[in-house]
């Protein structure tokens, strides 16, 4: 006993994805519809060769100018995190200087003292003063 | 894997796909690029966890029907002359060029139905989400289309509507 076989049964059979519980009602159905069978089977073999004509494109090598369609906000979003990681070691530069400056005032200090007195060494010295 | 890395993934399926619904190789391009600005700019609209081959192909067709659209406006036959392309390497190659020439022939609303069904290998619902139509439309559609290739390649008339490409 063959059920009423739809064109949508038809189609999905050429396309792979009849369900299983229809497969033995259209089967049969195309048994005794040779015209069915037959345009059925053509489009099966359409399919077939529209992927055969295309699938190449899938391996061919994706053109520059469309990796770089992706690129504008891919490249946005790096360089927000770029930007995120510069201030972060600009603040964290400018703390270690403070804090460095903070202990070592005393050395720059004492630097700094020693830089004037050679100075004023050297000023007062009568050779240097020629030179 | 994040959206960014799949969108980049799915470029090959949609050059594939654009290769065969506009014809030539550069204008397909053009359409895959404008796609995939289209979809960058959009990614936001995008929900997690839906298809997102199925969204992205949904911008595509967009995409397309908005070229479409204004290529008519500038040149009324646009449409209607597939231009003559360079064609994939592999395969017979006058069946090729036939099989070719009969999918620019197809209406583009039969064209892309098939050509999610065959290429992409969508289900039916799929194809309907992404084209935004019932699942009826999807089948009829799909039924002309075939029948109308069919007949191409067999060599019988189609349609007293198809115009001599110049």
């Amino acid at each position: 006993m063959t059920d009423a076989v739809s064109e949508h049964d038809l189609q999905a059979y050429a396309d792979g994805k009849l369900p299983e519980d229809r497969h033995a009602a259209v089967a049969e159905w195309l048994a005794a519809h040779p015209d069915d069978a037959e345009r059925i089977e053509s489009y099966r073999r359409l399919a077939e060769e529209l992927r055969s004509t295309y699938d190449g494109v899938l391996d061919e090598p994706v053109p520059e100018r469309l990796q770089r369609a992706l690129r504008p906000a891919h490249a946005r979003r790096v360089a927000l995190v770029a930007m995120w990681v510069a201030l972060g070691a600009a603040l964290g530069a400018v703390a270690g200087w403070q804090l460095h400056s903070m202990q070592a005032s005393p050395v720059v200090a004492a630097d700094g003292a020693t830089v004037l007195a050679r100075r004023a060494a050297v000023a007062r010295s009568p050779t240097s003063a020629r030179a | 894997m994040n959206e960014a890395q799949r969108l980049v993934e799915l470029i090959p399926r949609l050059r594939r796909y654009a290769r065969a619904l506009v014809g030539d190789r550069a204008t397909a391009d053009d359409l895959v690029q404008d796609t995939l600005e289209r979809a960058w700019a959009k990614l936001h609209l995008y929900r997690r966890g839906t298809d997102l081959r199925a969204w992205l192909f949904t911008v595509m067709h967009n995409v397309h029907v908005n070229r479409v659209r204004a290529a008519r406006v500038t040149d009324p036959l646009e449409d209607e002359m597939p231009e003559l392309a360079q064609r994939a390497p592999q395969g017979d190659a006058l069946l090729v060029r036939d099989l070719d020439r009969g999918i620019t022939r197809l209406p583009a609303e039969q064209r892309a139905v098939l050509l999610l069904v065959t290429l992409e290998e969508m289900s039916y619902e799929q194809v309907a989400r992404t084209l935004g139509i019932p699942i009826g439309t999807v089948m009829s559609r799909l039924s002309r289309a075939r029948e109308k290739l069919r007949a191409m390649m067999l060599g019988q008339p189609v349609s007293a509507k198809l115009k001599v490409v110049k």
